[in-house]
Order: C-alpha cells, then structure tokens, then sequence
C-alpha cells in the first residue's frame, strides 16, 4: 500500500475487439475513456503464466486516485485485462467490478499510466517490474495454504453455526435474585434441538430487543435458563418483561456474524490486504522474515520504567514491523502498553489497541496516562464497555477532555498562584544576593592578580635555582667519577704488586739460562750419533728385503716361461680349428667366458643345423617319393590313368604327414607291389594318389625353409665369428701372463741397485760403528732437549713480564697522584655551589606560600554564581512579566472550562474524535465494517492479552497494523471458547466428531500457541520479557517462579521491602501477620473427598466450602480487629478473591458468602482461576476441590501448570490454598504435575505456612 | 393494592421452588422541596473557540504552540480551530499575531455577555434512602408503618443544580442556550409516603434467600431497598426459618 508520487509510464494500448465490445457494453467510449485523466492510477495485477502468453496482467483503476474516471463508471472499478508485449498493452478484455472492491492490494503494484495509441517501445522499467513481481494468485495460495491450520477454530465456532432460528413456546418465567438470569418453563422443543441451545441469543416474540443468551437448557426439567442483557434486567425488575404470546426465539446470528468476521479475516489476508505486507510471512515462516530494528537512541520516558519495561518500550519502537512482549503476572504490562502510546502519539502515530475481552481493552485504555497528547477513544458496543472504558467512548470523551483539561489547568493555575509570592521573593533575593557578591568579585580579583605577579618572580628564581642546580649535579658526577677512577688504579695495583713478588721468587730458585743452554748442546751431540747408527740399520733392512724380492721374482719368472709357451700351442690349435665342436671342446678346456653374445651365436648354431638336418631329410623323402611316383607313373601308364586329375586332386589336400607314416606307407606300397606287380590299376591310381598327397605335403614343408646354401653360408658366418671371439680371447688371455711375466723380469734386472746400497752400507759402517737399541735411545733423548727448550722458555718470559709489570706499577702510582689532587679541587667547588642553592631555595619559600592559594577557583566560583544569578534574573523577569498574563488567561479560561455544559463541548468532542490517536476495541469489533471504513489502517497496533485470544482473533487486528506489538504471556491459560476451555471444547468436539478435521493442528496450537511460536522465534531485537512483578509479595511470588525458569531473565520481585508494601495487617489464629502463603491441608479421607453433581459434569466439594466458609469469617473479625487496633481505616474494606478450579464450586461459594456468612469487613469476588485472569486482588483464597482415592481418576483442569500459575499470582498480601497436600503432591499421576505442586508445598512449609485441618479448626 | 400484591405474588411463585416466608407493606418517606433557581441565555459557541478569541483579544499570539501551552490544549485542536476561524472571517492575522475582525468581535461579544432570564420555580422529589431525585409525587399521608431502615440524609444546593441540569438535556435551541445558572433557593416543602410491598422469600432449590420490594412509586422492583433489607436480615431468616438440621452449610 505504498502511496508515493509515482513515475508516469508513458505506453501504447490497443484493444481487440472483443475489449472494445465490453466497453461498450459498460457504457464506456473508447476514446473519450484514454482521455479522461492525462495519466491513470492503475494496480497491476500479474496473472499466472499460460503456455502461450507471455505476460498476462489485470490493470485495476484506482477511483480514489482517477476521479473522472470514478465518476464516468459511476464509481464502479474498471479492469483492464492485458497481455503485456514489447511495444504494448494489448487489451483483451474489460470487466467492471463493485465500488467496494479493494484496488489497493499487497499483490498488486502501483503504477501511473498514460495511454497512447501509436506502437512503440514498452517503458523497459516498467516491463521489467511487471516480470520480477510475484504472481497474485500464488500468493493467496500460499496464505490459503498456511492459514488452513486455522481452520479447526473457525469449525469448532462454526459447528452449530448453520442452525436456523428455533421458534418455542413456554409455560412460565422466574427470574433470579438480581434479575440478571431468568429461566423458561415448560419449554417446548423438539428432541435434538434441545442441544443446541446453549450460547444461541434469545429474543422473546413481541419485544424489539434481543433478551440476551443461552447459558444452560435442561431437557429434564423443560426448563432454560438465560442471561439478560443490562436494559433487559432493567425491564424485568420493572415487571415489563411480560408478552401476550409466551414464545421464544432462539438464533445463532451472534455466531454466525462473528465467525463470518473471522473468515473475512482470513480472506483479507488471502487478498493481500494487510496493512504490513509481510504479515503472512511473519504469522507463518519459522523464522519470521523481520525489518531490522532502526536505532532510536535514548527515549525519553514519562512513566516510571524498570530496565525491562524500558528495553521493551525501546524494543517496540524501534521494531519495524513485529514486537513480541512477554508479561508475567503484576509486571506492569499496561505500563509498558501506556508509554508506547504516549511514544506513538508524541511520535504522530496512530495506535490501536486491542484486546480479545471487552473488559482486557477497558482496563488497558483506563490505566493509560492521562496526558493531553493521548486522545483515547474506544470503540464497540456502549453496554459491553466496562466503566473504565466508558469515558473514552465518543459521546463522553468530550466529558473526559473537559474533566482532564480542567484539572491540569486549575492545578497549575494554583500552583502559579503561590508561586506568585514566591516569585517576588525569589527575585529580591536574586537582587541581594548579586549585590552581596560584586564587593567579593573585586576581592578575588585583587588576589589573582597578586597571585600572578608572584608567579612570575618565582618563575625567575626558580630558573636561575635550576641553572644552579644543574651546574652541581655536573660537578657532583665529576667527583664521583673521579672517585670511580681512584677505585679503579688500586684495585688494578694490587695484583700488579702480587704479581712482580711471585715472578722475582720464581726467577731466585731456577737456574740460570747459560746451564740451561749448556746442557741442551751436550745433549744435541749425543742425538746426533744415535741418528747415524738408526740410518744405518734402516739401509741394511732395506737391502734384506730387496734381496728377497729378486728371488721370488727369478722363481715366478720361470714358472711363467712354461705357461707362455703351452698358450701359444693353444692359439696355434685355435687357428686351425674348423669345426664348431672342436672349437667349443676348447671353450670348454680353457675355462673361456661366454660372452651373451657367445651364446647366442651357439644357439643360432644349433637351430641351423636343425633347419638344415630338416631340410636333408625332407630331400630324402621327396626323392623316394619321386622315384616312387615315377615307378608308379610308368607302371599305370598304359592303364590310362588320369595323372594330372590325381595331381591336381592331391594338390588340393591340405593333409600332413609325419616321417613315420610316410616310411609306412612306402613300406605298405612296397608289399603290396612284392605281394602283385600287376597291381590292379584302380588300387595303383590310390596308391599314386597317395604318393603325390605326400610329396604334395612333402613340398608344402619345404616351402617353409629358405634354400639349404644360405643355411649353410649363415652357420658358416656364425662358425666364424665365433671362433674369432674364441681367438680373441686366447689372445687377450696370453697378452696378461706375457705382461706378468715381463713384471718378473724387471724385478730381477734391480741386482745392480742392490748392489750399490750394499756399498753405501759398507762406507757408513766403517764412518762410525752402529750403536745398538739406537733407535730408543734417540727417542729418550729428544724428550729431554723438548723439556729444556721448555724451561728456557719460560724463564725468559717471567723475566719480561717482571720488566713490564714494575713499568706498569710505576705509571699507575703517578695516575694515582693526578687524580687525588683533581678531586681536591672539586670537593671545594662543590661546597660553594650547594651554599648558593640554599640561598636561593630561601629566597622563594615566601613565593611559594603565594602562589599554594587558589584564588582563581574562589574567583572562577563568584563569577559562576553571578552568571546563574544573572540567567536566573532574567528568567524570574520573563516570568514576573508573564505570569499576569498566563493568570488571567488561565484564569478565564477555568471558569469558562468550569461552566462549560455539554453543548460547549460538542465542538470538542468533534476535533478530539477527528485527532484520536489511540483507539480501544475488542479484536473481532476491530474487524466490524463501520470500524474498518473510519480506521483502515493504524501505525502501530498493540494486542493484549494475547495469550487469550486465538489466532484467528489475532488476525483481525494485526491485518490493520503496519507494526504489531503483542503482549501476553504464554504461562498463563490459553483462549476460552464461550465458557469452555478450549481443552473442553476440544475433547467433546472429539468425542462427537472422530474425524473432526483440525484436530492435530488445535492440539498443537494448544501446546503452543501463536503467541509463544512468535516469541520464541523472533530475533532477541524483537521481544522482552518484563521480569520484575509488583503485584504479589516475595512469598507469593516464589511459587510461580519455576514457570520462568527456562526464559532469559529470572522473574524478579521489583518491592522494595515487601513486608511493608504487601502487609495484610491481620492476625487470626490461622493467619499471623508474618504470612502470605498458606496450604490449609485437607485429609485425604473419605469424609473430605469431592462430589459430582447429580446429572451434571462439574464437581464441588462440601469439606472446602465449609473450611472456606469458617475461614472467611475469621478473615472478617480479624479484620474488624485490625480496625480497633488502628492498623486499617474504620471505613476500608479487604478485597478478597475467592477461586476455584470448577465452576460448580464458584457457583457453591458465591451462595454460601451471600446467603450464609454476613460479613462486613470484606469485599468478595468469586470466580474460576480460568475467569481470574488479569485480575488482582488483597487476599486469595484458592478452593482446589480435588480429592478422592480413584485410581483411575486424577486432578483434571488442576493439571494444566498454566492454570496454577494463573491461580498462585492474583493475590497481592496473602495466598491461602485449601485443598489436600496429599492428593495433589502425591496421588497425582505425573511426574511434572506432583513437582509442581510440591514446590508449592515445599515454599509454604519453609514460610511456615502448611495448617493440618486438625490444627486449623480443632 | 390488594390486586397488585396478589400479582406480584402469583409471579413471585410461578417458580415452584420458591416459597413466600413473609410479606409486608410499609412507606418509604420521601422529601417534596420547592426549589427557585435562574439560567442565562447566551450564543451557543464552544468554549475552545471562546477561549481563543479572548485570548487573541488579550495578548499577541502568533502561534497556535503559544496558546497550548497557556490553555494546556492540543496544538492540533488550536490550530484547527483557528483555520475555522480564519475561514469563517472570525480572525485574521495581523503583525503582531491573530486579531479579531468586527465579525469576530461581535460574536465574541453575544457569546460572553450573558441574558439573565427571570427566576423560575419547580419541585423536587427526593429519596434519602436513594440519595436519588424522582418524578413528581403527589402528596400521600401516612398510612402505613415507615420503612425500618430510614436515612437522615438531606440534599444539596449543588445537587438539585446538577439534578436540574441534567433535566434540562432535552431542551433544544438551535442558536441560544439557556443553562440554569444558579439556584437561588430550595425549601423542604413536605414529607411524602411511596408505600412498598416486601416479600421475603426462599428459594429451596438452590437454598437461597432473598427479598423483592415493589417501589409503587417507580413501579420496579426496588434494588437498592432489596439489597438494604438483605444485608440486614438475610442471617436472621436462615435462623428464623430453616430448621436446625437443614442447617448443613452452617458453621
């Protein structure tokens, strides 16, 4: 629904002629239809894609926006059915729709349009749009589709929707105590449709009115009993409720219509006319498609908001499109709903707020802020609207305006007129005190500028003091290194000294270096003959061994002379040889290697000869068989025997024959001629036949081998090369042992050499004769000369280290000297120095108490006074001139606020009506068409109470809202249906229908419903849970805790000191002032145990009533005693809430209190937990009404933990539970429900809060 | 009377399960005053719109934010009615802000100045008990005994003004209204008697009881006697007629 200034298309249009036909047909002319707008508001439609078309669209004309056009239709909305080509619309048809038809859709896209007729280009943007926008139908199929889950609650409201008006006569009336209930006797009615009844409206024939509606028919008794309507009730206590014809209507029209609303609901959003056009994606998706929240900033809050309330105000107006609130009981839920109105309006929003009850709406809109910019109105039915609600409704909101403005004006007119004194006052007092300040303003400034001058002495001085300062710290260093240095020569002197008296006692005991030298030459003399007798014994071992070798040599030399000589007789034989056995014989005597290539040739050797036996063989037998075929030949020749047709025959066999059978076969041809030389010619033929077969097979064989002579050349040049390698290596191996023999040679021919080393030994021996064992001698001796060379060493280098170490010690001692007598000089500068600091430092103590004063910040302080005093003047002067003004403005205006009658008022009440910017309705009146015509759409739409309501009630509201935020609590009881659970209605739906259709998604829905999906699948940005009650005292508050355990944030109790804002101020036997949480245990004993009514359903129990009954009146004196002591007023009373699972226990409760116990003190409300909800009261008292010993049986409604939780968070000051701890701890069957109920147990035993019934009633 | 009681009566029991415990006829006093008062007659304006010209007369307002935050009135109805004004030659704007024209000033003037009419006179109905004004009752002495629960309770000035206006919701004038302004004077004049018919019944279906009393007067079952009598007896009648064994739900 996005209304923007659009882009104007500009695009050709033809029509067929079928278009042009209905045109005319709706009293349309073609041409003058394109020109009644210079361009046209149109929704594009897209339709399906059909096989032949390429895009098919409906164009809808927007009579809101094409005023001509909507006058020439006579507001009737024009379709133009149109394929949309390249170069044009091409329309194929024109329909007429009802004025009431929405244009406007989420399916559809906006565009404007001006028609042309002339072809040309398609606007491309517009094409492109028209092709990436979804299909219209597929969208509503979707919502169809999902929304289908829905359906189970519209069947079970629709299950007796179709029933027509049921017409019956009765006998007689009898109204109730109050009037508010009469019941019909003696009612005629058929059989079924007795069962009908309950729910329908009543209308009596002869009254205008509807009467009210069925609450129960009893076919037993004939009788039906109906619930009147307020104006009705007025009627029958006026006795004018009787009519001449004693006849009833009974009819669903209430239903229906409201069933019908809820299915218009679904067909809204079918239709894509929800004001977000993500609803259905946000309702449906797992995880809703959500607009990031955009960031606000701070707000600035006008309630009082705990941090919880606050991030879900912040939340819910910063979220885009859906905002999820969760509201445990007493958390301030309307608070939370008040301030986002009171943002919204401030904001220039619209908001709706809605509720599934009349009386959820009235409470919201009632604790709303009264504040000028919210303009509540509520909207519905008057008589359904609770008080609370009923100065918001139209005709009064001129009252309320009245009432609220007339009281914030005369509370500031009040407020101004005491302020009027006070203002003067103020004012001298400004006056004054400016006048007292001037005198001290001078003062200070004296002192700063004091302040200043020393400051800048002091600044010089302590220059010139830093100067100084610095100079003594230099000379300090001087000193200190200077000691630093000193240290350091006698530190280095010391071992200097110790070293020069360990070398001159070193030096005194050695001997002196002349002996040494003395004994090292002696020494070298001896050395060098022990050299010559080692020489010579070296040579003459040298000469042994070379005598030796000769004559191995000579030995082996010989022995190889033999060997040579047998090789060359073997290559002589090798020469010679021709035969290849001969030749490998030889390979084989002279162990010769074969070479690879040896062996082949060896193997090519063997095949040839096979080749070659082969063909010498076949030669054979083709000769025999030659001569053979010639013997035969000659001997048939005169029997004329066709030998060429034999040939030719036996040139066709393909037969083999083997050696063997050739030789057999002559053998046999041979017999058979000795045995008959006249052989019978037809045998001879098959014998010569036989014969040319054989040589033909002979031939075929042969033809395999090459001629015999290249066999034999080829084995001939195998032979020979062969025996060149043989040759080879007879040649190589003769070679080696003629070179080794030659070595032998050389080694005898070195006699000479001998020869002259003996010699060179004879001249050596007779130079010096050889000592013996020289050799070790020798080495005895040179380790002596290297112990001498040693020593000397070392003497001469202690004797140069002495020399150097006196230098050094000598220079050191003058450094030494230097050095004191700089230090001297120093020390004395130093003195000096630290006398002119101290001076100085004297000088500038005074400056320094100077300037320790602040008389800036004392002078910074007076001026800032002056400067408030100054903006407070000239305030308190705006003021002073204005305020007359305001007073006498505001003063008229009161009084005429005061007189103003309700004719004054009326223009009021029109401009508040126009500029209501928060609206209150129930969900499904939010749906009525009245509604929808003024509000069609709200910026914000807030729900409450959701957890109440079903998702089809939801629906209705949340169509209308572009933001939508629900409030509920999914621990609390789900939607009631009429006055059933849905629990109920579901089970006796089941039992009456076993194919009830919805059956597995309402179960589902029940176990969890819209609102807790939503919650738990929106992003953390998107949903709060307000964590902090205010309702119930901290004892009370712990037995609903474990309900909120698994969310976020634990739930809080936000009094501050409970026992003082939730004290009860009773004390009673039962009761002690310290208590708010009590179990009054009933026995699980017969004599306790629940009834059934007769004929009826629900059950009650007797033992309860009566402990309930004694405990009401105890609560009544107690009470009346608080008064007496003073701590309640005489005139206050207790509110108490008395509840119960089961209706039929209320309704026993409500009896006993009105017709039995009198009291005075108290103000009674009785109700079911389920019909509680959402209220709060002082004091609770909680009848459980099971209790029994049935196996099979267990604790019903008390089951559901959503129920308890309800029942534990009404009451504020004190919670009694009266029921029996063993039933309900013990007896019941699930594991979850008995821990529920047990820590209910466990918190009131450790508050010291079980009473036995013994205990309590004796 | 007697026919009235024995309809009421047959009605009453038309339930089976009700049975009449006792009945009784007695007089609820109500009070005759004579009361004189005043109205004024002035142009019909709404009082925002007078509001606005007076202010536009006293003060320069050249903004409609100035006046609501003067008046404490939504900016949004200001400047909505200023443009009506504007429209309708009411006001124009001038330098200093909105000024009247010699239209507006007229209108003003008729719109303030009030007529004051000459005094009217008229009786009123009072029922202590009901702290409730009734249609006019002709005088009845006592006959009866007087209802049991009587009220000391007497009117005030400032409720038979407002009784008088809501009286007047009906009057219509087109252009002028004439609320009543003051009143002057009221003077208890006389006692009457609305005599009553009490039933005390039980209910023994449903082990309940209750009273009906017949307002002759108003002809309805009167709720608020009924509930009086209740509150008071309602124990008493439980002791007084259900034996001591019937008594199962007592304590």
């Amino acid at each position: 629904m996005i209304q923007t200034s659009l882009k104007t298309y500009r695009c050709p249009l033809t029509l067929t002629n079928r278009a042009k036909d209905k045109m005319r047909e709706l009293g349309l002319e073609e041409r003058s239809f394109f020109s009644l707008e210079a361009s046209f508001t149109v929704y594009i439609e897209k339709y399906p894609p059909s096989a032949d078309r390429l895009l098919s669209v409906a164009l809808f004309f927007d009579n809101q926006a094409n005023k001509r056009l909507a006058a020439a239709s006579g507001n009737a909305v024009i379709v133009l059915h149109c394929v949309a080509e390249k170069d044009r619309f091409i329309a194929t048809n024109v329909t007429a729709r009802a004025a009431h038809t929405p244009v406007r859709t989420n399916w559809r896209r906006p565009a404007t349009i001006t028609f042309q007729e002339t072809r040309r280009e398609m606007p491309l943007d517009l094409l492109r749009a028209i092709h990436d926008m979804p299909v219209a139908k597929e969208s509503s199929d979707y919502v169809k589709k999902r929304i289908a889950s829905w359906e189970g609650y519209l069947t079970i409201q629709e299950r007796d929707a179709d029933i027509p008006d049921i017409t019956a006569a009765y006998a007689g009336m009898t109204f109730n105590g109050d009037f508010s209930r009469v019941t019909l006797t003696g009612c005629r009615l058929k059989e079924p449709e007795w069962k009908l009844l309950k729910d329908l409206s009543v209308k009596f024939r002869g009254m205008d009115q509807d009467a009210g509606k069925v609450l129960k028919a009893s076919r037993g008794a004939g009788t039906v009993e109906i619930e009147l309507s307020g104006p009705m009730a007025d009627r029958a206590r006026k006795q004018q409720f009787h009519t001449s014809q004693k006849e009833v209507i009974f009819s669903n029209f209430a239903t229906l219509s409201q069933v019908k609303r809820l299915r218009q609901g679904f067909k809204h959003l079918e239709d894509g006319l929800a004001a977000n056009p993500d609803l259905e994606r946000i309702l449906f998706e797992k995880k809703p498609p959500l607009r990031p929240p955009k960031k606000l900033g701070a707000l600035q809050f006008h309630n009082r908001l705990n941090e919880f309330q606050q991030r879900a105000v912040t939340g819910a107006m910063e979220a885009e499109d859906l905002y999820v609130i969760q509201g445990p009981p007493g958390t301030g839920k309307t608070t939370v709903i008040s301030e986002i109105c009171l943002q919204n309006a401030r904001a220039g929003l619209r908001t709706l707020v809605a509720s599934q009850s009349n009386l959820a709406v009235d409470n919201a809109l009632g604790r709303l802020l009264a504040n000028k910019d919210i303009r509540i109105l509520r909207v519905g039915r008057t008589e359904s609207i609770e008080e609370e609600g009923k100065k918001f409704i139209e005709e009064n909101v001129g009252q309320y305006w009245k009432d609220h403005t007339l009281q914030e004006v005369s509370t500031q007119f009040k407020a101004r007129k005491a302020r009027e004194a006070a203002l003067e006052a103020e004012w001298a007092e400004n006056e004054r005190e400016q006048e007292r300040l001037k005198p001290i303003l001078v003062e200070t400034e004296a002192a700063v500028a004091a302040k200043a001058e020393a400051a800048g002495k002091y600044e010089e001085g302590q220059a010139a003091l830093q100067t100084q300062k610095q100079q003594l710290r230099k000379v300090e260093e001087e000193e200190q290194s200077l000691q630093k240095h000193e240290e350091e020569i006698d530190r280095a002197l010391q071992p200097l000294a110790a070293a020069i008296e360990q070398d001159e006692a070193f030096l005194e005991n050695e001997p002196g270096i002349e002996d040494i030298e003395r004994q090292w030459h002696d020494l070298q003399k001896e050395r060098e003959a022990l050299q010559h007798s080692v020489a010579c014994e070296e040579l003459e071992e040298n000469i042994g061994r070379k005598q030796q070798a000769i004559q191995e040599a000579k030995a082996k030399a010989e022995q190889l002379s033999q060997v040579l000589e047998r090789a060359e007789a073997v290559y002589e034989k090798a020469s010679a040889v021709k035969r290849i056995d001969a030749l490998k014989w030889m390979m084989l005597e002279q162990n010769l290697e074969r070479s690879a290539r040896v062996l082949q040739l060896l193997e090519e050797l063997d095949d040839l000869r096979g080749e070659m036996d082969q063909i010498t063989k076949l030669k054979a037998y083709n000769d025999q068989l030659n001569k053979a075929i010639s013997y035969m030949e000659g001997l048939l020749a005169r029997y004329n025997v066709p030998f060429a047709e034999l040939q030719q025959r036996a040139g066709r066999a393909s037969s083999s024959h083997s050696a063997d059978e050739i030789d057999q076969f002559l053998n046999g041809l041979r017999s058979a001629l000795k045995s008959q030389p006249n052989l019978e010619p037809g045998r001879g033929a098959k014998f010569l036949e036989g014969l040319y077969v054989r040589r033909q097979s002979i031939w075929r064989r042969a033809k395999r081998f090459r001629p015999y002579e290249e066999y034999k050349q080829r084995a001939q040049d195998a032979f020979l090369f062969l025996k060149r390698n043989v040759i080879e290596q007879l040649r190589q191996k003769h070679a080696d042992e003629r070179t080794a023999y030659e070595t032998m040679r050389g080694t005898i021919e070195q006699q000479a050499e001998l020869d002259a080393l003996q010699q060179k030994y004879n001249q050596m021996v007779s130079l010096a004769a050889p000592v013996p064992n020289a050799k070790e001698a020798l080495d005895q001796q040179e380790t002596k000369a290297l112990l001498l060379e040693k020593k000397k060493r070392q003497l001469e280098e202690t004797q140069q280290r002495l020399e150097e170490s006196r230098l050094e010690q000598a220079q050191k001692a003058a450094e030494m000297e230097e050095t004191a007598q700089k230090r001297a000089q120093i020390e004395a500068q130093i003195k000096e120095l630290q006398n002119t600091i101290h001076e100085k430092e004297k000088e500038l103590a005074p400056l320094e108490e100077i300037l320790d004063t602040n008389p800036e910040a004392e002078h910074e302080e007076v001026l800032k006074q002056m400067a408030s005093l100054s903006f407070t003047h000239e305030s308190l002067k705006q003021e002073r001139q204005r305020l007359p003004l305001f007073q006498s403005i505001q003063g008229e205006w009161l009084s005429l606020l005061q007189e103003a009658s309700e004719h004054d008022l009326d223009e009021i009440r029109k401009l508040y009506v126009k500029h209501a910017n928060v609206i209150g309705t129930t969900c499904v009146a939010s749906a009525r068409k009245d509604f929808i015509d003024n509000y069609p759409v709200f910026d914000v739409v807030i729900i409450d109470e959701v957890s109440k309501a079903t998702p089809p009630e939801l629906l209705l509201p949340m169509l209308k809202g572009k933001k939508v935020i629900l409030v509920g609590d999914h621990h609390q009881l789900p939607p009631l249906l009429g006055n059933d659970t849905l629990e109920e209605t579901l089970q006796e739906l089941a039992e009456a229908n076993k194919e009830f259709a919805g059956k597995t998604e309402l179960k589902g829905l029940l176990e969890e419903s819209l609102f807790e999906r939503l919650f738990k699948s929106v992003p953390e940005t998107n949903k709060t849970m307000l964590a902090i009650q205010y309702r119930m005292h901290e004892s009370i508050m712990e037995t609903i805790t474990p309900f909120y355990e698994r969310e976020k944030d634990r739930l809080q109790c936000g009094l501050p000191d409970s026992d003082a804002a939730r004290d009860h101020r009773l004390e009673s036997p039962l009761v002690r002032r310290e208590n708010h949480l009590l179990w009054i245990d009933m026995p699980n004993e017969p004599a306790f145990f629940e009834e059934r009514m007769k004929g009826g359903k629900s059950l009650y129990n007797p033992a309860e009533l009566r402990e309930i009954g004694s405990l009401l009146k105890e609560l009544d004196e107690a009470t009346a005693q608080a008064k007496e002591a003073g701590r309640m007023n005489a005139d206050e009373k207790k509110s108490i809430g008395v509840i119960s699972f089961y209706g039929e226990q209320v309704k026993k409760l409500n009896r006993l209190i009105e017709q039995e116990l009198g009291l005075h003190h108290l103000t009674i409300r009785t109700g079911t937990v389920d019909r509680f909800q959402g209220m709060e009261m002082d004091v609770i008292i909680l009848s459980m009404v099971r209790n029994h010993q049935n196996k099979h049986d267990d604790i019903g409604f008390a089951r559901d933990y959503r129920r308890l939780n309800v029942a534990l968070s009404r009451a504020r000051e004190l919670l009694v539970l009266v029921g029996s701890t063993t039933m309900f701890t013990e007896r019941t069957k699930q594991a979850s429900t008995k821990g529920m109920y047990k820590h209910v147990l466990d918190t009131a035993k450790r508050q010291n809060g079980v009473r036995m019934l013994e205990e309590s009633r004796g | 009377m007697e026919k009235t009681i024995e309809k009421l009566r047959a009605n009453l029991l038309e339930n089976p399960a009700v049975e009449l415990k006792e009945s009784a006829v007695w007089q609820l006093p109500v009070v005759t005053y004579t009361v004189t008062f005043k109205r004024v007659k002035r142009l019909k304006m709404d009082i925002l719109m007078k509001m606005l010209l007076l202010a536009f007369n006293q003060t320069d307002i050249r903004r409609a934010a100035n006046l609501a935050e003067m008046l404490l009135v939504e900016e949004l109805f200001i400047e909505d009615l200023i443009q009506k004004m504007l429209r309708t030659g009411l006001i124009q704007i001038e330098k200093e802000g909105y000024k009247l024209t010699g239209k507006g000033k007229s209108q003003l003037a008729e719109g303030i100045v009030e007529e004051e009419m000459d005094e009217e006179e008229t009786s009123l109905t009072y029922s202590p008990v009901h702290d409730a004004f009734w249609p006019e009752i002709e005088e009845r002495e006592e006959r009866e005994p007087l209802y049991r629960y009587p009220s000391e309770r007497r009117t005030t000035g400032e409720q038979i003004l407002q009784a008088l206006t809501e009286m007047d919701a009906d009057r219509t004038d087109e252009e002028f209204q004439t609320p009543v302004s003051e009143v002057t004077n009221f003077e208890e004049q006389s006692t009457s008697y609305v005599p009553c018919l009490e039933f005390r019944l039980y209910n023994k279906e449903q082990d309940v009881f209750y009273a009906r009393v017949w307002n002759t007067h108003l002809e309805h079952w009167d709720e608020v006697l009924e509930k009086q009598i209740e509150e008071n007896e309602r124990l008493e009648w439980r002791e007084k007629w259900l034996p001591a064994d019937k008594k199962r739900g007592r304590l």
